[in-house]
């Protein structure tokens, strides 16, 4: 006999909500603690009652999914995300996994699929189909290709020199005949070019590429 | 002694003459100056009722478009979903009694189509990056998009120079209206400005929220802005006017050769 399987559902609209659980309810490993309408009723429920998995639909009234996400993973960060939702954008998918998703279950599916889903993320803690696997491998491939040995521009060089050197931005502004804004401009084109994220690395990275005094 | 009377009646009739021309100047520049005053005062009345005229409309635009997107998800969504839902669940038990439905469940995805199209234009008048993840996320994803549209030479990279974090104090619609500004401003600099490389940065939320857009590419002045706004039979710019006038916001254009920039100011009143 399969273990039982303790759900809340947080989906807004009425028929949706409860088709979901006309169509759970039959099956006995299932077991619904509760259903609400937005995310604002879903916290409350948890101050009392704690499913191990939740059904939550992202597009939600009061509450946005975002917050409503990072609240449940910071104060139960044991209960496991299923995000219904009808829109497989590659950014949302992303999005929503960082923010502690475990599925991906796509609106108005069979309830063989739903229940498919809810065993797995049960048993592995995780759901990945083909289609979001597809995602999330672009994504992390993408992510890879940083750029690597882009010529830093003659303006750019005399930045960097002044900024290796000790001068401040404001100074070199001023020293440049340029304003604040086109400095801090520079600067982060620099450092992205160099790949780079703070003012050290960045001087260290001018130092082994001999790049000060090239200007 | 006559000689002297007339004198003094010649001295006094002078000086009657130039108090009473200088009276009259005064007298008529007064008048003037008071005219000039309530002619600008009408004027900027009547610039005051235009605003006034084009926020409430603009407003009601907004909000009957809100509206429409909220029928459409709260309404008409549900009933094709759950209607998919149900055919769908149907033809399962059919087919496991042997029936070949095949042909139906193709037919039914169709369904799917049209819960996508409806969800298309949902998002295109409320963004689901925005109402999912909030303004600030949604602007920097809107840049990852730009970024990976092919069309798009350059490097877009979005910084918050804050240390906010926090919720913005603004409400949903202004928010919203924020964003779709951004998204203006975006289009319009991948379209025409050909930058190498745009940095676009959160520099403050006290007493505005100022976001700025700096571009190596073609730069505009506002007077450049202005005038394209009028020859321009694009309803783009015109929709960002409406939608700076609704938050009482501005956009400074500066245009150099070396860099350009895009400065929108939002007040943030307490």
């Amino acid at each position: 006999m399969k273990k039982e399987i303790t759900i809340g559902i947080a989906e807004d609209h009425p028929l949706l909500r409860v088709g979901l659980v006309s169509a759970l309810k039959p099956h006995k490993n299932i077991k619904i603690l509760f259903d609400v309408s937005n995310g604002k009723e879903l916290l409350e429920n948890l101050k009392v009652i704690r499913p191990e998995i939740i059904l939550l639909d992202i597009e939600m009234p009061i509450m946005r999914a975002q917050d409503v996400m990072q609240r449940i993973n910071a104060k139960y960060p044991k209960i496991k995300i299923v995000i219904i939702t009808a829109f497989f954008q590659k950014d949302y998918i992303i999005e929503c996994f960082k923010l502690g998703a475990k599925a991906f279950l796509p609106k108005g599916d069979e309830v063989e699929k739903v229940l498919e889903v809810i065993n797995i993320v049960h048993e592995k803690g995780i759901y990945i189909d083909t289609e979001i696997s597809k995602v999330l491998t672009e994504e992390l491939q993408n992510s890879n290709k940083k750029p690597s040995n882009l010529r830093l521009t003659k303006k750019e060089l005399e930045v960097l020199n002044l900024i290796c050197q000790g001068t401040k931005r404001k100074e070199t502004a001023e020293s440049l005949g340029v304003t604040l804004d086109t400095i801090n401009y520079h600067m982060s084109n620099i450092m992205r070019k160099t790949n780079t994220d703070n003012v050290q690395s960045l001087i260290k990275y001018a130092i082994e590429n001999k790049l000060i005094n090239n200007a | 002694m006559d000689e002297e009377k007339y004198t003094i009646i010649i001295i006094a009739g002078c000086l009657a003459l130039i108090f009473l021309v200088m009276f009259l100047y005064v007298i008529t520049s007064v008048y003037k100056s008071r005219n000039l005053k309530i002619e600008n005062k009408l004027r900027l009345l009547e610039k005051q009722k235009q605003i006034d005229l084009l926020t409430a409309i603009s407003k009601a635009e907004e909000k009957q478009k809100i509206e429409i997107a909220g029928q459409l998800h709260d309404e008409i969504i549900p009933i094709v979903a759950l209607a998919t839902s149900n055919l769908n669940s149907r033809i399962t038990e059919f087919e496991k009694q042997g029936l070949d439905l095949s042909g139906i469940r193709v037919e039914i995805k169709s369904f799917s189509l049209l819960q996508e199209n409806i969800r298309e234009i949902i998002h295109k008048i409320v963004p689901l990056l925005f109402t999912s993840f909030g303004l600030l996320k949604a602007i920097e994803l809107s840049i990852k998009q730009m970024n990976e549209n092919p069309v798009n030479q350059g490097v877009a990279e979005f910084h918050n120079n804050t240390i906010f974090s926090g919720e913005l104090p603004f409400s949903t619609n202004d928010q919203l209206t924020i964003f779709k500004i951004c998204r203006e401003v975006l289009n319009n600099l991948a379209k025409h400005s050909e930058y190498a490389y745009l940095k676009v940065s959160l520099e403050e939320v006290k007493d505005s929220f100022i976001l700025l857009f700096l571009h190596d590419g073609k730069g505009v002045t506002n007077e450049e802005i202005d005038l394209l706004e009028e020859i321009s039979t694009g309803m783009g710019l015109k929709l960002l006017k409406s939608r700076l006038i609704l938050l009482n916001a501005e956009l400074i254009y500066i245009k150099d050769d070396e860099v350009s920039s895009i400065r929108l100011i939002v007040p943030i009143s307490k």
